[in-house]
Parts: structure tokens; sequence; C-alpha cells
């Protein structure tokens, strides 16, 4: 057997393999199903099926913790910026009109018997009220930062101001249509500023993340 | 015959350099889909939301969805009821406000007001909704609220962090009930630089019941009648609140980078229906500056050859 034929023996060995691993559709052949109905000329019998698949319309939430702890920044002590490591919060949903995702703050009586929801406040009543972290600022304030990634694209960019935490359902994410399998992401970094004079103290708040679907005509 | 073999063999090493690589796709298609990594606490609701369409006063109605645990965790819920108003174009919605279209959120009932949910299990929650024998007509929305309750406690300065999930509760109440609507733009583009072609519009709904806004687009090619898109089986639909305005866009999504086409959009809330067709271009932004350059050297060598004849 020569070089060649050999060579090319080994090469069409191998091109066998890759069509054959290729994704060709085809229609499916007729299934022969043994003396029950359809045209018999050629001994070939077909039958239907009917396949059925019920897709729930669905909504998903769940967020990386429940609990986010608000530190200081490398070299403060005391007065300063304080931040969190980032959260992330996952909506999914099958809605064709696709969903709200808002934030509102929610403080009560587990959080030092707050009085004020969208405030951080200490056993002693003392409060870090929600606001925008500014420079020119006299007193403390605390915020957040919202990054999207929609239809798993590219995350948003990260904004340059803090935006405080209000007591009515405020939007931080959304989509007009049903997400892709791994959901939607919104991811927010907190931060707060404290001023000198802020009293000392463990200070708890608390926020709620709630998804909603739009409403369709025919769900 | 050496030429002929050289030649076949070329050709069988092309077909197995791109059989090679089908192989391996092949090989290594069976771990393409990644394992959901299930996360410690995620509830889903099913469905999420209940369109009640039509309510007469004195009417009850039930109905049921789940709640289930798809995380690794236990986890522990409560229900409550809220009024649910939008605001703005984009439908932001308003889980507070009281008006006339939420009563609904004080006529709702649930059979479980707390309960715990097992990892990989679910509950179902059955409603009921009793209108009122003298309920005004119009729209009533309102929310079912399921609450995950958290487990782990903020010890440190800081927050909770609480997840809730809103089931969406919606109809018109029969009674004095009103239809009135304006479509307030109807936008085409004219020239578009870049794929794709997006048409919108914006409606408005004066009356008090919720509408269902329809938008069908067609697009033609400039000198047929044969569409090249269209979504007239299945047209876009809007549920369009009362006393608000919702904006909508449709996008073509496979726009050609270029070409001429006829785009008919028809908007159609209630009794008021509006139709537009415009002529729409679309080219990309190179080819337009390769055109004014064309353009620019044509004159220019017009005017040289006219300015050199006057030398002459």
């Amino acid at each position: 057997m020569t070089k060649t034929i050999k060579a090319l023996a080994v090469l069409g060995v191998v091109a066998g393999l890759g069509v054959a691993a290729l994704p060709i559709a085809g229609a499916s052949a007729a299934e022969i199903i043994d003396g029950e109905g359809g045209d018999t000329k050629d001994g070939v019998v077909t039958d239907d099926t009917t396949f059925t698949l019920d897709l729930a319309d669905k909504l998903s939430i769940t967020a990386s913790t429940n609990a986010v702890a608000i530190t200081p920044a490398e070299g403060v002590t005391y007065a300063g910026s304080y931040q969190a490591e980032p959260m992330t919060v996952k909506v999914y949903t099958r809605n064709a009109k696709g969903y709200k995702l808002t934030i509102v703050g929610s403080a009560g009586s587990e959080q030092n018997n707050a009085t004020v929801k969208d405030a951080l406040t200490n056993e002693k009543g003392n409060t870090i009220a929600a606001g925008t972290l500014g420079d020119a600022d006299t007193a403390s304030s605390w915020g957040y930062k919202a990054q999207t990634t929609i239809q798993g694209g590219t995350i948003s960019a990260l904004p340059d101001t803090w935006t405080a935490v209000s007591t009515t359902d405020t939007q931080i994410m959304t989509s007009d249509k049903n997400t892709l399998e791994g959901g939607d992401v919104a991811t927010l970094t907190f931060g707060a500023k404290i001023v000198d004079g802020q009293a000392a103290g463990t200070y708890k708040g608390k926020v709620t993340f709630t998804a909603t679907n739009l409403p369709v005509a025919q769900p | 015959m050496k030429k002929i073999s050289k030649l076949l063999m070329g050709f069988v090493a092309a077909i197995s350099l791109l059989a090679i690589p089908a192989l391996s796709i092949a090989l290594s298609s069976s771990s393409a889909y990644a394992v959901d990594e299930r996360p410690a606490y995620r509830m889903d609701i099913a469905p999420g939301q209940d369109n009640l369409k039509d309510l007469k006063p004195g009417d009850i109605r039930t109905g049921k969805f789940s709640v289930e645990n798809t995380g690794t965790e236990d986890f522990s819920f409560s229900v409550d009821f809220t009024p649910y108003s939008v605001e703005g174009e984009d439908y932001d919605p308003n889980y507070e406000k009281e008006t006339q279209y939420n009563d609904i959120a004080k006529w709702m009932t649930t059979d479980i007001t707390e309960a715990t949910v097992k990892s990989g299990e679910e509950v179902f929650i059955n409603y009921t909704i009793k209108v009122p024998a003298d309920a005004h007509g119009g729209l009533q929305a309102g929310v079912i609220m399921v609450t995950m309750q958290n487990a782990d406690n903020q010890e440190s300065t800081g927050f909770e962090a609480i997840k809730r999930l809103g089931f969406l509760v919606f109809g018109n109440v029969d009674g004095n009930i009103s239809k009135n609507a304006k479509i307030l733009e109807n936008n085409i583009p004219g020239i578009i630089l870049n794929p794709d072609l997006q048409v919108s519009s914006l409606v408005e709904n004066n009356g008090n019941v919720y509408g269902v806004a329809k938008y069908k687009v067609q697009i033609f090619p400039l000198f047929s009648d044969e569409e090249v898109y269209t979504n007239e089986e299945k047209p876009e639909q809007n549920v369009i609140f009362p006393e608000t305005k919702r904006y909508n866009a449709i996008t073509w999504e496979e726009t050609p980078s270029l070409g001429i086409y006829r785009v008919r959009q028809t908007v159609k809330l209630f009794d008021e229906e509006s139709i537009v067709e415009k002529l729409v271009f679309i080219i990309p932004l190179w080819l337009i500056i390769v055109i004014l350059a064309i353009i620019f050297l044509a004159v220019f060598w017009i005017v040289s050859r006219i300015h050199s004849r006057k030398e002459k």
C-alpha cells in the first residue's frame, strides 16, 4: 500500500468521525408500528404523538447575603468613609412583559426600636440618616450605589453619586421582557459618611427588596 | 497521477481540519450546560399574577399560587396585602399609595399568613377576593406580598436585607365605567444609521378601567406589498391602567444593514386607533460618509475642469 493511500485512509477516518459529530438536523424517520392504522401500501405505518409542556409563569428572588455590615475604610478610626462589601440581588421571571425590582427602607422594632424606617439607629435612639454622603454634609448619612446586569449583558457603570434609601419603594432594576435562565442581577454597594460628634453605638437598619411582574393581559 | 493524489490529499485534509474541532465540540457538548448553583435562600412564586378580567359587585373569586423554596436552606415567610398603582410612562410600582383603584387590597384574604418551606419544597397559598356589593366600577389592583423572614441577624453596624415577591392581582369591576383613550405618539424613524429599527408609541388611558393596547407592525420592501416582517398574527399587547400613560417600543431584530422599507405601525386602545406609515432609510454611517466623499470629489473635479478650461 503506497504512502499516499495510507495517508488518505487515515485522513478519511478522521473526516468521517468529524462529519458524524457535526450537529446535523434531519427529519425523523417515520416510526413503524405493527398492524395499526395508516397507509400500509409500502409497509410503513405512522402515528402522531402529541407532547404538551406547561411552563408556569414564575418569579424568583435571591440575594447574596441577608445581613450587611458597614465597616470603616482603611485608615479610618472614627469619622470618615464607611463601606460594605457589594451585595447582589438576583431576579428571574418568565413574564413576557418583565418585572420591577425596588428597594425601600423598612427598619422597625428589631432594629433598636427604630422609628425612622430609612435610617440606621443605635441602642440609644441616635440615627444615621439616609443621604447622599455629600462632602459638604455636616451630618452623618448612609446610602447606596446600584449597578445592573440585564439579559446577561455587561454590568452597568458604577454611579458617581450615592443614592439615599427612601421610605417609598424606589426602582433599582427593571426589564421589559423575561429574563435569561441566570436572571438579572443588581449589584449594590452601601456606604456611610460619619462626621465628628456622631454618638457611638451599633447602628442597625433594614431594607426590603421587592420584585413584582409587570401586568400582562394574558399571563 | 501525483498531482491528482496531492489534490485529493489536500481536499481530505481540509475536511479533516473541519472535522477535528467538530469532534472536540461534540465530545465536550455533554458538559456545555453549567449546573445551577443553588444559593442558600431563594424564593419563587408561580404564577406571578392573576388577571381577574371582569368582576361584578358581590363576586367572590378564588385562586392559588405556590411559594417554592429553590435554595438550600429552609425559610419562613409571611403574607400581607398592599395596594398597587403605577407611576410614570415606564410603570414604576407604588405599593403604598391608596387610590380608588386599589381597594382590592382590603378585599383579599389567604388561607396562610405565615409558613415555613423546606428546601426543595413548595407551599400553596389559596386566596379569596370578596368584591363588596356596593363596590364602585373601575379598575382594582393589589398585591399579595410574600416576605421571606431572615434567619440571620445583623449584629454589627449595618442593616438587614429582606426579600419579598409581589403576586399581582387586578381586574375591572362592572358598574359606572368609562373607556377613553388617546394615542399621544406613534413614532417611526425616517433614517437609521445602525440597526435595529425601532418604532415606539405613547398611549393614554383617560377612562377608569384598564384596557389592553395592541401594537401591530408591518414592514414592506419599497416596491412590494409582501411583508418582510409583521407581528399581525400576534400583535404586541400592553395593559394600560386608568389615568396613566404607557410607553412602548418594538424592535425589528433582523433589521438589515442597508435598505429602504415602508413601515406601518397601528396602535389601538379601546376605540382609539392610530395608523402611521413611513418610508425608512436604513443606511450605515460609513456609507453616508463614502457617498458624501464621492459627491465632494465629483464636485471638486467638475470645478477644477471648469477652472482649467477658463485658464486656457
